[in-house]
């Protein structure tokens, strides 16, 4: 997608052929969109599926992080509804507010993050239990807070963000990249990513050789959460109206975006460069879905099968290199 | 902020073991706790208003008999009254399809007649959206005024939970009980309610049984046939136009778009280029929007959409291309009444207030002073188009509010946020 993202690659299996089939599948993606749905290549909805692509990709950037270091978040998606209906209510849509509201919308996520890493590094709660219950937790808080009416309104600045284009490029485009960019650099270049590739491959090896694995885990999960609001706000503002179910399916996503670029749920191999092409990869077979004017079902079974695929190819990957390390 | 105080409680646990467990039992508190703030993570299926009726409603489904019907003579009921009226009110003419017989009866309540006052309950989906929270505030405030008393139990949009609330209410020496039925597992309990002889009245959806008094809901083939009429007027009965649905596979939706294909059928020379589901929300109704433009640009003559919600994104989408916005069809949602109002929109609006909460209540109140009750009550709805969009729309008032909302006192639409 773009230069100065380059892929973390898992450096014991640098040449193994499952990195390559995001590349594979996104090229077989094209190839049928070609003659079902020509389409798709109109630009006018390059610029949509790239939009779709970066708000997802931001999401599974977070959820990567959290994969990295043998995690998992379910709470993104209730994060990023929680968010938006925080800036709605506290801006009450008016433009000078926005700063403080979206201050706000980020606190939420430092706490959320925060409550996960405490139960998941603190207390030792599996992943998986911990950030269902606080997605649970983030619903019943808003359902209570809103009494179900999410109320406020967007503010006409962060519509415009969300959705405004420069070049013909929809502005969150642009915003995703860079915040990829930047986690991607961290990662590669920061003793932080080498400490959270080290922390998620091998923590007790990690802990041994002065790795501060309980902070570097916890924030992951903080990140995350920081990450899922930020998208929240750009959906919001794409959306354009408090919708009360912004989030909902995000959470899945960003997990499929990540496995399907060949993050692995092992931990400590993958990349955020990867979850931006598995973004791309999911946001491209649903858009071209519905541009061939198929059933319902025939989107929930497409995006079922991508997943399947991209585990069965990444569970036959990390049966080998794994032990020889 | 109690569920900090449970995970404080875990500090107390120090082995791993124990720990694992204050895990799972502070989990399984967090997650009950939040039930009881009626949270509601399933309502990712019913992002809507009309998903309130998601349960089961289906007016193509034939209304059974009702076992306590008596009297088997077909009164001049809501229903025909509808099909006859609605069409007129926005200058259109039904193009031939004839109502449902849906074998609507008076019903005899003689046997329920009761001195009051009288206790009611009331299973209902719980605030999980907007329509539902006014929908259950109507009742509500409609019982003070009558001086009933309610009990209430909120469903969390959930059928398993709906099922014992109603075995709750029964426990309470209710008179009466006013379903919003979640799903088809509610029959059970519905008919046991019926066996102690309490008057049921299902409330915005259906139930196969023939257990209740009354149903209260509207007839959404008609809506959908409305629609389709509508804009096969708007094209001049020849054009291409795209069809918006809710969501797949919920009745509320399906029976909306059948009744529109019935219609559509009659009409050759209209082609429906597309048909996709948007889940009721405006974000999705966007992004499919955005896409239906990219592929067929400027072919498209009209939208007919079963619901306000994704017109907010299909109007958004058209600004944003800068292409002129077709006519389309909607609800009386506020927010998709201003932006209509902002932008010039063409389009007709089919109600579905959830204030007719308060007319289950009425047949219930009926039913229980021995009056005679339809055994199907079809909830009159405004029928109305752009044209009088200015008698509807608040531009002061949240994108929430269902319109009208006239019968909403002030004080609870500003405790709601809505106004």
């Amino acid at each position: 997608m773009s230069a100065g993202i380059r892929e973390q690659t898992d450096t014991r299996s640098p040449r193994d052929w499952a990195s390559l089939t995001p590349v594979l599948g996104l090229v077989a993606i094209l190839i049928i969109a070609l003659f079902l749905a020509p389409s798709f290549f109109q630009p006018a909805n390059l610029g949509n599926l790239s939009r779709q692509a970066a708000i997802l990709a931001i999401v599974a950037a977070g959820q990567t992080l959290v994969l990295l270091v043998r995690g998992i978040d379910l709470s993104v998606g209730a994060v990023m509804t929680l968010s938006m209906v925080i800036v709605a209510r506290v801006s009450e849509g008016n433009d000078d507010q926005l700063v403080g509201a979206i201050g706000a919308a980020l606190l939420l996520g430092l706490i959320v993050g925060v409550l996960n890493a405490v139960l998941v590094v603190g207390r030792r709660v599996p992943p998986f239990v911990a950030t269902l219950a606080t997605a649970v937790l983030i619903v019943g808080f808003q359902t209570a807070w809103t009494q179900g009416v999410p109320g406020g309104g967007i503010p006409s600045a962060l519509a415009e963000l969300g959705s405004s284009r420069v070049l013909g490029i929809p502005a969150p485009t642009y915003i995703a990249l860079i915040v990829i960019g930047i986690v991607a650099i961290i990662l590669k270049f920061t003793i932080l990513g080498r400490w959270l590739y080290s922390a998620g491959g091998n923590p007790e090896a990690a802990r041994m050789s002065g790795v501060p694995v309980a902070w570097v885990t916890a924030g992951a999960y903080i990140a995350c959460s920081l990450l899922a609001v930020f998208a929240g706000l750009l959906l919001g503002g794409y959306a354009g109206y408090v919708d009360a179910y912004l989030g909902v399916g995000y959470d899945l996503d960003s997990i499929a975006a990540a496995v399907i670029g060949g993050t692995s749920f092992a931990g400590g191999a993958g990349g955020v460069g990867r979850s931006l092409l598995g973004a791309v990869v999911i946001a491209s077979a649903l858009n071209m879905i519905v541009l061939t004017g198929a059933d319902e079902w025939l989107q929930l079974v497409v995006k079922g099968a991508i997943i399947l695929v991209a585990v069965a190819v990444q569970t036959t990957r990390w049966s080998r290199p794994r032990r020889g390390g | 902020m109690q569920y900090f105080i449970v995970i404080e409680r875990m500090q107390m646990f120090n082995t791993r073991r124990r720990r694992s467990i204050a895990g799972v039992v502070s989990v399984l508190a967090i997650s009950s706790l939040i039930g009881a703030c009626s949270s509601d993570s399933s309502s990712s299926d019913a992002p809507t208003a009309a998903a309130v009726s998601a349960a089961a409603e289906s007016s193509a489904a034939p209304v059974e008999e009702s076992a306590a019907a008596v009297s088997g003579e077909v009164s001049a009921d809501a229903l025909s009254t509808a099909w006859a009226d609605d069409w007129g009110k926005v200058g259109l003419t039904n193009p031939g399809l004839t109502p449902t017989d849906a074998g609507i009866v008076q019903v005899d309540t003689a046997q329920y007649a009761k001195e009051g006052p009288y206790t009611i309950g009331f299973a209902s989906q719980g605030p999980t959206n907007s329509w539902a929270a006014i929908y259950d505030e109507t009742l509500k405030a409609h019982a003070t005024e009558l001086g009933v008393a309610i009990e209430y139990a909120g469903a969390d949009g959930k059928e398993d939970k709906q099922v014992n609330d109603i075995n709750d209410l029964l426990a309470k020496d209710i008179d009466a009980l006013i379903v919003t039925p979640m799903g088809p597992a509610v029959k059970g309990p519905i008919e046991r309610a019926a066996a102690q002889g309490i008057p049921v009245i299902l409330c915005t959806g259906i139930v196969d049984t023939t257990s209740n008094v009354s149903r209260v809901d509207r007839d959404n083939r008609l809506n959908g046939a409305l629609f389709a009429e509508w804009i096969a007027q708007q094209v001049g009965g020849k054009g291409k136009i795209v069809m918006l649905s809710g969501i797949a596979g919920v009745p509320t939706t399906e029976t909306r778009k059948a009744g529109a294909e019935e219609v559509f059928a009659l009409y050759p020379d209209i082609e429906i280029l597309d048909k996709q589901y948007t889940n009721w929300s405006p974000t999705e109704g966007k992004t499919v929007m955005e896409q239906l433009l990219a592929k067929y640009g400027d072919e498209i003559d009209a939208v007919w959409s079963d619901s306000g919600l994704q017109d907010i994104g299909v109007i958004q989408a058209y600004k944003e291309a800068g292409k002129a916005i077709p006519p389309m069809t909607a609800e009386p949602l506020n927010g998709f009444l201003k932006l209509a109002k902002e932008n010039g929109v063409k389009f007709l609006a089919v109600g579905y207030p959830p204030s007719h909460s308060s007319e289950c209540l009425d047949t219930a109140v009926s039913a229980l002073e021995g009056k005679p009750v339809s055994s199907f009550v079809n909830v009159g709805v405004p029928v109305f188009t752009d044209a009088e969009n200015d008698q509807f729309v608040k531009m002061e008032c949240s994108d929430d509010l269902w319109l009208p909302a006239d019968l909403l006192s002030k004080d609870l639409l500003a405790s709601l946020k809505l106004c």
